[in-house]
């Protein structure tokens, strides 16, 4: 809230709706370095970002949803711009994606929920961007995808239930994949494709069809990741042998108590 | 760590447990000279399962995003159940396949277990 505050009084603020109907519209009518803030709603659009302006909406994903107007492009698309950051929205409806970064570098793009979408957040040629934080579930295809995009960092974000990958990384190297939750997708967790020099670090990978996936490419470093609780192997084990247990004292007390 | 980390594994568990002991004393109701009180056990344990298995339904069906298996689980264990007790009120000529249905219902949890798994 500190840094909301911060950015209010550095540079000039625009209100969705109360300033201008569309978020597209704010957009396009911002100056360099402008902080967009969304109330809550519904909003139906595709929003192209093409300056450095920051969005951010006023009380988070749960409240504040945009829907795809035309479903073949994206809910956000930030193209050729460096410094953007989008924040706290509910990305929704569209067959290509709900965040999509062309050729844009130093972005931040946190706290979102891309969802149900034909991919979830893409990174096409971006470098040096920030995803923190993000819910990319339940897409068509995958959770987050890179192509041909350097030196991003991945920290926290969701990228579980998705009809196909969790996290793809292609001909992308040199990003940092830190603490994000990658389960139950359809078919592998985290892929990376001709991608060299990545870092994978506590990540939790579970129940999808394969893991981790590494195809052409080398260096990559691999710390701390799991794939499998064995905890949940075991457990069922457990919880049957205390089933018995309970089965022994009930009886014992019944037995105590009726005196038979 | 990530055990009981959401409520459908934390119920899903206690169902195993219950569903252990409600399946023990019914082998045992069969040979026992204390028949009444593992008839207690028995369908003190079993009955609790059975609100385990509505709120497992009403769990799922409550979740957003419906994972179907998460649903039909616990839906298939009621129908178990719901013969399993026909079986007993009414065809008492059946009652030789009833523990064959009791490890069906544990066979049944096991699986709610597996496909209730914090992800």
């Amino acid at each position: 809230m500190l840094s909301l505050t911060a950015l209010l009084l550095i540079y000039s603020t625009i209100i969705v709706p109360e300033n201008y109907k569309t978020i597209q519209e704010a957009v396009t009518n911002a100056s360099l370095d402008d902080t967009i803030i969304v109330s809550e709603g519904n909003y139906k659009e595709n929003v192209s970002v093409t300056k450095p302006v920051s969005i951010i909406s006023r009380k988070g994903p749960e409240f504040t949803t945009v829907r795809a107007a035309v479903p073949s492009e994206p809910v956000f698309k930030v193209s050729n711009v460096n410094n953007v950051a989008i924040t706290g929205f509910t990305a929704t409806g569209s067959l290509l994606s709900g965040i999509y970064l062309y050729n844009s570098n130093n972005a931040t793009i946190t706290d979102n929920k891309t969802v149900k979408n034909g991919r979830g957040i893409i990174l096409y040629g971006s470098s040096n961007n920030m995803l923190t934080g993000n819910s990319a579930d339940a897409n068509k295809k995958y959770g987050i995808y890179l192509e041909s995009s350097h030196r991003n960092s991945l920290v926290k974000n969701s990228a579980s239930s998705n009809n196909d990958n969790g996290i793809f990384l292609s001909s992308s190297s040199y990003n940092n994949l830190t603490d994000n939750n990658v389960n139950h997708n359809t078919w592998n967790g985290i892929i990376l494709w001709d991608s060299s020099n990545n870092t994978l670090k506590d990540n939790r990978i579970w129940r999808n069809r394969f893991g981790i996936v590494i195809s052409g490419g080398g260096n990559n470093t691999l710390i701390n990741n799991s794939t499998w609780s064995n905890i949940y192997v075991i457990m069922p084990l457990i919880l049957a042998y205390i089933g018995i247990i309970s089965y022994l004292v009930q009886r014992r007390v019944l037995q105590t108590i009726y005196r038979v | 760590m990530f055990i009981f980390t959401n409520l459908s594994i934390t119920v899903a568990s206690i169902g195993i447990v219950l569903a252990a002991t409600s399946f023990i004393s019914g082998l045992q109701l069969v040979r026992s000279t204390s028949a009444s009180i593992e008839g207690m056990i028995h369908r003190a344990n079993g009955y609790l399962t059975i609100i385990l298995f509505i709120v497992l339904t009403l769990i799922a069906i409550s979740s957003s995003m419906i994972n179907m298996a998460a649903l039909l689980l616990p839906l298939t264990g009621l129908a178990v159940f719901l013969v399993k007790l026909w079986i007993i009120r009414r065809h008492k000529r059946l009652l030789k396949y009833v523990s064959w249905m009791g490890g069906t219902l544990i066979t049944i949890w096991l699986f709610v277990f597996y496909v209730n798994i914090p992800v």
